[in-house]
């Protein structure tokens, strides 16, 4: 491989980087008290509000159901609204954004689920309002799987940044399609597949090694 | 300290099928520093009861009241904080598996914001209290099932609770681990005069830890009153049920197999003798033995100790002079205990003296 190949790579890894940590970020903050919202909203739950937890839940399915590629056209008015542009990388976050956040708050919801309702009723009978029995109890002891269901979305994000190259966005899925397929160059082809194969490799291993290690529920 | 008057819950099941009564027109009331425990089957709502003391189960009607405060009329911030005044602990333990055995201990102090250096001390001191100051670093995960009980009974004491609620605390423990946590709670009831309210379906905790007792059966309190008097003369078929499994119930069917129906000239008596409180004391059956010259044989039984008392049902084969052995049986009769002729042990088949 050609040194000019090396760069190529080292740019588009730079931009993959870039656009699944930005947005990766933003859609935590977003999605993390989103999943808390819905976990404690359902009939039986902490704080019932059904009309939230249902419209929540409508909009978040909707947001899942639909291909990232329709997903990433579709909201091009807003992500001009919101960057004032519609091409490039920061272009591609915002798409990026909108389908982590819903990904997330469910992965969010479902760990927070999880936890023993026994130790809600125990942090109840300790006189704890229900903020600190969110804060006390249920994320801590949801963080093992919520680390995980985290990682499970940066690895989905960088397959989804794979395909922003539509909007310009750059990054190892763009470069791999126009030198690898448009350009007929399969070694690009198999640089780009190799990198995103040990990005991805990389984070799932550093989630895992995370989640057990908060994990506490087995002996060690 | 405690008490619920005319409390009333019903639970409304899957559309369809009929509402559960839960509890039923509930009344009790237990004093300070008292072991309180309530008895009964499995859906008897005896959870839903000890779970309105701390309204974790609102009441659908009645009133509870705690150290004087009616907590069925509080809400919101006055609830929590009447709530920390109760402690209470559980089948589960409901410890929190991403906190050491001190963080949890810690945790309700936390709760009331309680200074660090203050939280330091008394989860010293309440780890020492229950025996487990060497875990304090020490994972759930990494503790026995007593262990995390005892973690869960100094969680429980943090906030200096007047009352404590256990809610079948000692079900999911081995009979040994069980002895051990009652003997932990009747210390600490002592120690701290700490008022205890304990459901369960087991009768050794009831025997063993409670002064007073409540039999509960679908919703309803059936009996209530001392240990001693309720066992000792169980009216509802619950209860004697529940006596049956304390006092090792009915004889083996090979004691009572063969019995004669009526007398025949050199027939032993076979008899079913409940003993309750004070005879139980004196050495009943070896001076009956002598004064009547007859032979009495231990057949089947179990003696133990309630509220100081002796309390069992024992039977035994009374063999001899057929005059002795008719004087033998009215004399356990004149004594006010319970006794009941299982039937006449044919001459040929009675033990040999």
């Amino acid at each position: 491989m050609s040194p000019q190949i090396y760069a190529l790579l080292a740019d588009a890894t730079i931009e993959t980087l870039f656009m699944v940590g930005v947005s990766g970020l933003v859609a935590t903050a977003l999605g993390l008290p989103l999943g808390v919202a819905l976990a404690i909203t359902g009939r039986d739950d902490l704080l019932p509000c059904l009309l939230f937890n249902r419209t929540v839940g409508v909009v978040i399915n909707a947001t899942r159901s639909t291909p990232f590629i329709i997903l990433m056209v579709a909201i091009i008015p807003f992500t001009r609204l919101v960057t004032g542009t519609s091409i490039g990388p920061l272009a591609a976050i915002v798409p990026l954004i909108v389908a982590a956040t819903p990904f997330i708050a469910r992965v969010v919801d479902a760990a927070i689920r999880n936890v023993d309702v026994g130790l809600i009723e125990t942090a109840t009978s300790m006189g704890a309002s229900p903020k600190q029995i969110i804060m006390k109890v249920l994320l801590p002891e949801a963080l093992p799987a919520i680390i995980l269901g985290l990682t499970l979305a940066i690895v989905s994000l960088i397959g989804y940044s794979a395909m922003v190259g539509a909007v310009g966005g750059g990054g190892l899925g763009d470069l791999g399609i126009r030198y690898g397929y448009q350009r007929f160059q399969p070694e690009m082809m198999a640089a780009t597949v190799a990198a995103l194969i040990v990005l991805v490799q990389l984070v799932q291993s550093i989630g895992e090694r995370a989640a057990r290690r908060m994990d506490r529920r087995r002996s060690t | 300290m405690i008490s619920l008057q005319n409390v009333g819950k019903v639970f409304n099941t899957r559309a369809g099928s009929s509402p559960v009564r839960a509890l039923d027109d509930v009344t009790l009331s237990v004093a300070a520093g008292e072991i309180f425990g309530v008895i009964g089957p499995s859906g008897a709502g005896k959870s839903t009861l000890i779970r309105t003391v701390n309204l974790l189960e609102r009441p659908d009607v009645g009133r509870v009241t705690v150290n004087g405060l009616n907590i069925t009329d509080l809400s919101g911030a006055a609830l929590r904080a009447a709530r920390r005044g109760v402690g209470m602990i559980f089948q589960h333990f409901n410890l929190l598996s991403s906190r050491t055995a001190f963080d949890n201990v810690a945790l309700p102090l936390e709760l009331a914001k309680t200074p660090s250096t203050e939280i330091r001390r008394k989860v010293g001191a309440l780890l020492e209290l229950v025996g487990l100051d060497d875990k304090r670093d020490h994972y759930p995960a990494e503790l026995s099932g007593g262990q995390k009980q005892r973690i869960g009974i100094a969680r429980a004491l943090a906030t200096d609770p007047k009352v404590l609620l256990c809610d079948e605390a000692t079900s999911a423990l081995d009979p040994e681990t069980t002895r051990a946590i009652l003997r932990l709670l009747a210390d600490i009831n002592r120690r701290l005069n700490l008022t205890i309210l304990l459901i369960t379906h087991e009768m050794t905790v009831i025997t063993e830890l409670c002064r007073q007792v409540a039999v509960m059966e679908r919703g309803r309190i059936i009996e209530q009153g001392k240990v001693l008097d309720v066992f000792a003369q169980p009216r509802a078929r619950t209860t004697q049920a529940l006596v049956k499994t304390a006092t090792g119930g009915e004889p083996p069917e090979t004691v009572t197999r063969n019995l004669l129906s009526r007398p025949e000239p050199g027939s032993g008596v076979m008899l079913r003798v409940v003993f309750r409180g004070d005879p139980a004391d004196q050495p009943l059956i070896s001076r009956l033995s002598r004064r009547f010259g007859v032979d009495m044989n231990l057949r089947h039984g179990r003696l133990d100790v309630i509220d100081n008392a002796s309390f069992g049902v024992l039977t035994i084969e009374i063999t001899g002079p057929s005059n002795g052995v008719q004087a033998a049986t009215a004399f356990f009769q004149s004594h006010q205990l319970d006794v009941e002729v299982l039937g006449y042990v044919p001459a040929n088949l009675r033990a040999v003296g």
